[in-house]
């Protein structure tokens, strides 16, 4: 295959971080690049074209007026200081306080985080720590909680597993993805155990059809 | 008994498959065990052929033998079947270790250059030319504006520190012409430096 | 599994007993005897690829002449080998995670899967199940204990250096009773925490 082994199962963190710095996330512009309506001179030479993204956003900041780009181009104003970045609601001590509470309340089940944040935490810890109100050691060691008591929690959830689905219900895309080659693999040997019993249970006079027959 | 020749042959497959685990390399082709499988399968349908005739020539005991040649008959053929299998199943493995020779490593040095063509059957080093060819002409054909074997890890910064490992004279690049010195740093934009980095002249810190 | 999964071909060619239940002259070479016929109720090992479909064709072939009083049996039948004896699947129920799989076999579940959709064995089915959700349990333990080691010289490349936490004795241990399909479900998953492990920490 063209695809070299260690991708052809589940994706890499790298490329999960590139699918979430595509989401939009608020900033606070330190330059204004939007033009005034009357201007004659029409050179607009700070008008950019962006292939992949809307490209109003960056062409309309305002100084000190927030608005909302994308991750991979706030990154990049944030590395040339032209804007600072406002943490999303949900990474702040008082909101992950109280979904560790959740976490620790109610054991079979996680706690409504947005399926980046394991992404958005650590990206912005690398690239904008200054830019929280709240220390970013706390944070940091906040996530650090959130994400053990989750894994833990998996494992146990992991005891469900059977041939026809598993059902784990909020979890993250970089959670899911660490687990995905080994809950397929499994599961696709616990199906095939079952249907091989299956069809030779059918062999019996019992005219069911089957129809997941895949082996 | 029929099929062991066959067996080491499937276990040298193995062995390839667990070296291929991290790195793409390939053990000498075993001419000598593929010949013995061959005349096996050889001798084994001579086995069968003298079978068939056995079932034309009618005989006392019909039902008798029958049954004995039927049998006979099919553990024949199933030892051929298994030999054929192992021979197809040990060469379509070299086969698609070849095929990820030529597509290369996308995040790392190219490996064409250091691929060693002498562990390989003269059909294999064929095959291993005509699908390189075969890469070439797709990548030049409609997609010549994406570099198909690059680097497969998404770019994070449009400049990066690299260090640089070996001697390479100087390279032009939009910015400017970079000297490069065996253990300089240069802060260079990502994509110039790419193909660098894929070759082995330089290493992103 | 596939035609040419090397695995399945392993598989295939481990040996299980089988009783013939005909004369067959000619072949002695099954048992290590050319030129000698093989007798009625002889017990042989031979390799699953031969057994099998030995098992299932039947030896009558009367063209037009149903004989009955004889029913069309099969040139072998195959007997239970040891690797599915009581005695195995008593252990099976005991303690599912410490049992030695690759001493058994190391092809157990393929093989397994194959003496199944042979014998419409839903009971048989139904414990190897359980048996593959219990050890998958304690694989999952072991592949995700993944510790991370922080570089401290100053010309590292990389700051972080992610070690597989199969450090203590026990947990090698378990390792080495993996079968095949086991190992191989060991690495990817190992691969996949260590991989986000690495990722978490790098600068």
């Amino acid at each position: 295959m063209s695809l070299p082994k260690h991708l052809q199962e589940t994706f890499s963190p790298e490329e999960i971080q590139f699918i979430v710095e595509n989401e939009p996330i608020k900033i606070f512009p330190r330059i204004t690049t939007r033009q005034r309506v009357n201007m004659v001179n029409k050179n607009a030479s700070q008008h950019w074209k962006l292939i992949t993204t809307d490209d109003w956003a960056l062409n309309n900041m305002v100084a000190t007026q927030s608005t909302t780009v994308v991750l991979w181009i706030a990154l990049l104003l944030k590395q040339q200081s032209k804007c600072s970045i406002v943490a999303p609601e949900w990474l702040t001590v008082r909101a992950l306080d109280r979904h560790i509470q959740y976490e620790k309340k109610n054991t079979d089940r996680f706690s409504e985080l947005p399926w980046n944040w394991l992404v958005l935490a650590r990206i912005l810890f690398n690239r904008a720590p200054e830019d929280f109100h709240d220390p970013v050691h706390e944070l940091r060691s906040r996530i650090q909680d959130l994400r053990e008591i989750r894994q833990t929690k998996v494992l146990k959830g992991l005891k469900y597993l059977n041939e026809s689905h598993l059902q784990l219900d909020n979890l993250s895309l970089l959670e899911i993805n660490e687990l995905r080659p080994f809950i397929v693999d499994i599961m696709d040997k616990l199906r095939e155990i079952h249907s091989a019993a299956v069809v030779a249970g059918n062999e019996d006079g019992n005219n069911e059809e089957d129809d997941f027959d895949f082996s | 008994m029929y099929g062991d020749l066959a067996n080491k042959l499937i276990l040298e497959a193995k062995r390839t498959q667990q070296l291929n685990h991290n790195s793409n390399q390939l053990p000498m082709y075993h001419e000598d065990l593929v010949r013995k499988v061959l005349r096996e399968v050889t001798q084994l349908k001579n086995t069968t052929d003298f079978l068939k005739e056995q079932q034309q020539l009618p005989s006392d005991s019909a039902i008798q033998n029958d049954k004995v040649l039927k049998c006979q008959y099919f553990v024949t053929l199933l030892c051929m079947e298994r030999n054929k299998r192992c021979l197809l199943a040990y060469q379509k493995l070299r086969s698609d270790v070849l095929k990820s020779l030529a597509w290369g490593s996308n995040d790392g040095p190219l490996m064409s250059a250091t691929v060693d063509t002498n562990g390989l059957s003269h059909m294999e080093q064929e095959y291993l030319k005509e699908y390189s060819g075969l890469i070439t002409e797709l990548k030049g054909g409609e997609w010549t504006d994406i570099d198909l074997s690059g680097s497969l890890t998404p770019p994070s910064d449009v400049f990066i520190d690299v260090r640089v490992l070996k001697d390479a004279g100087e390279i032009q690049t939009e910015y400017g012409v970079f000297n490069l010195i065996k253990d300089s740093q240069f802060f260079v934009r990502q994509s110039d430096v790419e193909r660098l980095i894929q070759q082995g002249y330089l290493q992103k810190i | 599994m596939g035609y040419y999964d090397i695995d399945d071909i392993l598989a295939d060619s481990v040996e299980i007993p089988c009783k013939f239940q005909h004369d067959i002259p000619g072949l002695g070479y099954l048992e290590n005897n050319p030129g000698k016929p093989v007798k009625k109720n002889a017990k042989l090992e031979l390799p699953l690829w031969l057994a099998r479909i030995l098992a299932i064709i039947d030896g009558d072939t009367n063209e037009g002449e149903l004989n009955q009083d004889e029913e069309s049996v099969p040139f072998v039948e195959l007997l239970t080998p040891d690797m599915f004896s009581p005695k195995v699947i008593n252990a099976i129920k005991a303690d599912p995670t410490s049992l030695d799989l690759h001493a058994i076999n190391s092809y157990f579940y393929a093989l397994a899967l194959k003496w199944i959709s042979l014998f419409s064995d839903r009971e048989f089915a139904d414990i190897v199940t359980t048996l593959l959700l219990e050890r998958s349990q304690a694989i999952n333990n072991h592949a995700s204990s993944v510790s991370v080691e922080f570089k401290s010289s100053l010309d590292s490349v990389r700051g972080t250096q992610v070690t597989a936490g199969a450090s203590n004795a026990a947990a090698s241990m378990f390792l080495l009773t993996l079968d095949e399909f086991e190992k191989k479900v060991y690495k990817k998953s190992h691969e996949s925490y260590k991989e986000t492990k690495k990722w978490m920490f790098e600068k």
